[in-house]
């Protein structure tokens, strides 16, 4: 491994922490006080309809009311409703009070269509139609590997096992969507909240046909995104109105806009896997089909579920069979990805299914069928720039003290009554990878300092790893490295999408160029003045220096003095090709980049409430390298409570009489606690196997969980010798297990 | 003497060219119904707006105004001026007096006085439901508080209200009156850290940063009362914060100084 200077090393800062600290980090909605308009949506009480007519006259007069539009005007709002909650009309007033009883005004009349937004009754031989898709709710698709009925014919015991539903649930964001705009002759001005600056702008040219260089948009503050803030349609909407008015809007969503409207949602996913096994573990073959509910955005999830499985398992045949069914549910969206969290939730619920029937410790079960690292990946025929997903398992495992405190199902009870359980789950991840191409700049002022101007959004992470890459290339202390702006569409470059954990691996690569290409025009600098060539130079620590003599070295403060001009370097991402050899495979050699990880947890179930505590939890994330290691901890540490909160409480309740949220709020929608957690029982693990593609040997791991919904399964069989495979495992589906409720 | 103002949603217009006249400098105040009338000072431009409070002689007053802060040494005297017609009172009850016989009408007897961050502020005429978030973010440009839920769920919105943490969402501004109320931007002039916030940052403990403030104004009332909290205190105090990084526990490891 590397010896790095910067990239790494414990106690460096989030760039923005004090901003962020001392209330001065200005999100979407901090901006024009008092002089912005609040918006609201109309949102459809029906689930499948038509809107025949609609009248916004009482509306429009009521005092306060600056603008109303409707499906006519914005395409954002809709005519042909498919969910309940999709957006009709809009409204703009003084205040969100005014707004609100101007909806109440607006007179709607609905041709009501069939609502189905049970996934199980749409399904259904002769089910009537959601109107999602054309004739039809179901869509099918295949995938094959190998010869499947020879692999199960190698097999000496076959299994049927079944996993799901998985829970359909919101992101749940602390800054709901959110958009301030206003308009200046032609010119569009948006400051709103994001995952993609970039983005949402040719979102926005894309949708309206205004000129790309006239949407001005900028993203300071994003509070939380987990994939549902790629999109621009409340900015779309929040700019039709200002247009309208004359005057500046904010869209900031309410928590019932939120959860309905066109947001995401984490969908409802289900497994049936048939496993043909050796009687020594060795998985044959596996015929799996995969249902997922496709929501009313007619979303294709189900194809996407067996990633993890395929890529993690060495498993030479088999069929996977695809199942995409449409709703007249909240539309689809990704968190931590569209399909891996459902889909690796179930087939690592169906692995520990199947060791359980073998009588075999789960931990190796899994471990004896990992692919292994001088394989090719079976369908796509590339190697693994890097590969630790068997020391995620192992470490962990370890963390929690596996090969103690693992036992036969309900064999261990704690001294106050209660069941402990243990589980583990891993897999390699659709995530981490080099994505598309990006750009990157940034600045040596004469001050001797770096100031970096990211094209992305910043919620968290990986600015503060753009620091890091460019300190260690520039020989910087990490101290002088700084943010300046970032997400300004006018003036940063295009640094695409924080999502799929590419921004630390993919921007940072274009990072690591720009701070080479000003490096170089810098060592000229130092180079004349230390009459030697730039050849000759090396830098660190905060200096220029002779690297045959260095002793010979000149600060980076001295030699910027001498800048006649402000030196701009400029670098463009990687491809995701092979930077060293692996193997046998020469550089250059187009690569799987995987983010891979395992997570361990332990519990304890009371038998007479249901109630699960988790007392301790373990992740083990192939990063590849840590860059920005504060941010990895956070990060891996954030997913455990993600990890509670998905297992064991999230679920959007919907009424299938009428396709209506339930619950579309935070109170009874129960949300993760400080009274849950247990701080001193979260162990963060960095994997580092140096990555032969990514930056300073990084990969992406900003979805640090997502094969973790299952560990908590797992754990809560091994307390209670009980299966319960639906999600959220809540207390009344504990007592129910137990034979208690 | 000036006409009366009707103060109502419908006139912005007016009300837009009232706060002209009246030299306020608070940013769009046009569409609200409600105005600021003090934003304490002597001398230079903050003293031109609205009424001006003083404290003792030599202190120094912070003042802040559209997001821009001032700072001013103040003299001994107070005078609460209206921001009609730009007469002086000694008292805030003659000015009161004064606005309701002249001014506003009925509602004149709708004064609300609080003090934010040590600075004293007077509005007038505020309708029944608007919130102390509301008029923080949208009055005062402080905008340390979030609105993350509005319905008192997520404690994004959370400052002290006579020292204990308030969902702000959930305070009508009216139910403020008289009260002082500490926000996330009275803790620090944003070079200088309070201890709590000095914590966070020593231990790098914050992620997107969105129910920071709110979470640091729960632990700093936590921390006055106690020192050195055990973890129940801490999870007491931080119960009704959500933080959808899943950052709890870190906050709660750095309070506990677990890590």
């Amino acid at each position: 491994m590397a010896d790095y200077a910067v990239v790494g090393k414990a106690g460096n800062k989030e760039k923005t922490i004090v901003q962020k600290l001392t209330g001065r980090l200005d999100y979407a909605d901090d901006r024009l006080p008092g002089q912005k308009l609040v918006a609201r949506t109309l949102l459809s009480r029906y689930a499948n309809a038509e809107v025949t007519a609609i009248n916004t006259s009482a509306a429009e007069a009521l005092p306060g009311v600056k603008a109303v539009i409707t499906y006519d005007e914005c395409p954002m709002l809709y005519k042909s409703i498919r969910r309940w909650g999709q957006e009709i009309a809009a409204v703009a007033a003084v205040d969100n009070e005014t707004a609100t009883r101007a909806l109440e005004l607006i007179q709607v009349t609905y041709q009501e269509g069939n609502q189905i937004s049970d996934v199980e009754e749409a399904m259904k031989p002769g089910a009537p139609l959601t109107g999602v898709w054309e004739g039809t709710n179901i869509r099918t698709s295949e995938l094959l590997r190998g010869d499947v009925e020879a692999g199960f014919a190698q097999a000496d015991q076959e299994f049927t096992e079944t996993a799901g539903w998985t829970n359909f649930w919101q992101h749940k964001e602390m800054e709901p969507w959110s958009a301030t705009t206003y308009w200046v002759g032609d010119d569009l001005y948006v400051w709103t909240t994001s995952q993609n600056p970039f983005g949402q702008r040719n979102t926005i040219k894309n949708t309206m046909g205004w000129p790309m260089h006239k949407i001005h948009l900028i993203s300071h503050g994003s509070g939380s995104g987990h994939g549902n803030k790629h999109g621009a349609n409340w900015i779309i909407i929040a700019a039709v109105l200002a247009k309208k008015a004359g005057m500046p809007v904010s869209y900031h969503l309410t928590r019932f806009e939120q959860c309905c409207s066109s947001t995401a949602h984490q969908n409802k996913g289900k497994l049936e896997m048939r496993v043909g096994v050796k009687n020594d573990g060795t998985i044959t073959a596996v015929e799996a089909t995969y249902w997922a509910d496709g929501c009313s955005g007619g979303a294709t999830t189900a194809s996407g579920m067996d990633f993890g499985f395929r890529y993690t398992y060495n498993v030479p045949h088999a069929k996977w069979t695809f199942y995409d069914i449409a709703t007249n549910t909240p539309l689809r969206g990704a968190f931590r990805c569209v399909a891996d969290p459902p889909g690796d939730a179930l087939y690592n619920l169906v692995m520990d299914k199947v060791a359980d029937k073998l009588g075999m410790d789960p931990l190796e079960f899994r471990i004896k069928n990992l692919v292994a690292p001088d394989m090719l990946q079976f369908e796509s025929k590339m190697p693994f720039s890097s590969m630790g997903i068997r020391q995620c398992l192992e470490q962990a495992a370890a963390a929690l003290d596996w090969d103690t405190k693992w036992h036969q199902p309900g064999n261990r009870t704690l001294s106050d009554g209660r069941l402990h359980g243990i589980g583990i789950a891993g897999h390699i991840d659709s995530h981490g990878q080099m994505s598309s191409p990006c750009g990157a700049i940034l600045n040596l002022t004469k001050d001797g300092k770096c100031l970096i101007a990211p094209g992305q959004s910043h919620n968290a992470g990986s600015i503060n790893a753009h620091c890091h890459h460019v300190a260690e290339v520039l020989g910087m202390k990490y101290e002088d490295v700084h943010v300046g702006d970032w997400g300004h569409t006018d003036v940063t470059s295009e640094g695409g999408s924080e999502g799929g954990s590419t921004r630390c691996i993919t921007l940072g690569s274009a990072y690591v160029e720009a701070a080479l290409d000003a490096r170089a025009e810098a060592f000229a600098v130092a180079a004349g003045w230390m009459g030697l060539t730039p050849d000759k130079l090396s830098a660190g620590d905060g200096l220029i220096f002779e690297t045959a003599n260095p002793t010979n070295s000149k600060t980076w403060v001295e030699v910027a003095g001498r800048f006649s001009y402000p030196i701009i370097g400029k670098g463009y991402s990687w491809p995701k090709k092979l930077r060293r050899q692996v193997l046998n495979w020469p550089v250059g050699t187009d690569c799987e980049v995987r983010g891979q990880m395992a997570q361990a947890v332990e519990i304890a179930v009371d038998p007479d409430t249901g109630q699960i505590e988790v007392l301790n939890m373990a992740s083990a994330i192939d990063c590849g390298q840590a860059i920005y290691r504060s941010g990895f901890n956070k990060g891996c540490f954030g997913g455990h409570e993600i990890i509670m909160g998905e297992t064991l409480m999230y679920e959007q309740v919907i009424d299938y009489g009428n396709g209506a949220s339930m619950n579309p709020n935070f109170w009874q929608n129960a949300h993760v606690t400080a009274m849950d957690i247990h701080p001193e029982g979260f162990n963060a693990i960095a994997v580092e196997t140096d990555d032969a593609c990514g930056p300073h040997g990084c990969k992406g791991v900003g979805e640090p969980e997502v094969s973790a919904l299952a560990c908590m399964a797992n754990a809560v069989y091994n307390a209670t010798g009980v299966w319960i495979d639906s999600l959220p495992i809540t207390p009344d589906k504990v007592l129910q297990a137990l034979g208690k409720a | 003497m000036p006409e009366k103002e009707q103060l109502t949603p419908s006139n912005p217009v007016s009300r837009r060219q009232f706060l002209k006249g009246a030299g306020i400098v608070i940013g769009g105040t046009a569409m609200g119904s409600v105005f600021l009338l003090s934003s304490c000072g002597d001398g230079g431009e903050v003293t031109k707006t609205v009424t001006k409070t003083t404290t003792a002689p030599g202190q120094t007053v912070t003042t802040t105004a559209a997001g821009q802060t001032a700072t001013t040494t103040v003299g001994a005297v107070t005078k609460y001026i209206c921001p009609f017609d730009n007469q002086e009172f000694d008292t805030l009850a003659a000015l009161k007096a004064h606005l309701e016989a002249n001014h506003v009408g009925a509602d004149a007897a709708n004064i609300t006085t609080l003090t934010v961050n040590g600075d004293t502020y007077a509005f007038v005429d505020l309708k029944p439901y608007t919130s102390l978030l509301y008029l923080l973010r949208e009055k005062l440009a402080l905008f340390g508080a979030k609105n993350g839920c509005n319905m008192g769920e997520c404690g994004g919105c959370t400052v002290l209200m006579d020292g204990k943490p308030v969902n702000s969402c959930l305070v009508l501004a009216v139910e403020a009156d008289g009260a002082s109320i500490e926000t996330v931007e009275g803790l620090s002039d944003g070079i200088t850290l309070s201890t709590v916030q000095q914590i966070f940052y020593d231990e790098d403990a914050l992620q997107c940063g969105y129910c920071a403030p709110g979470i640091i104004m729960s632990a700093t009332a936590l921390k006055r009362e106690k020192a050195n909290p055990t973890l129940d205190e801490v999870r007491e105090a931080l119960s009704g914060h959500m933080c959808t990084c899943g950052n709890l526990n870190t906050y709660m490891a750095a309070l506990l100084n677990l890590r």
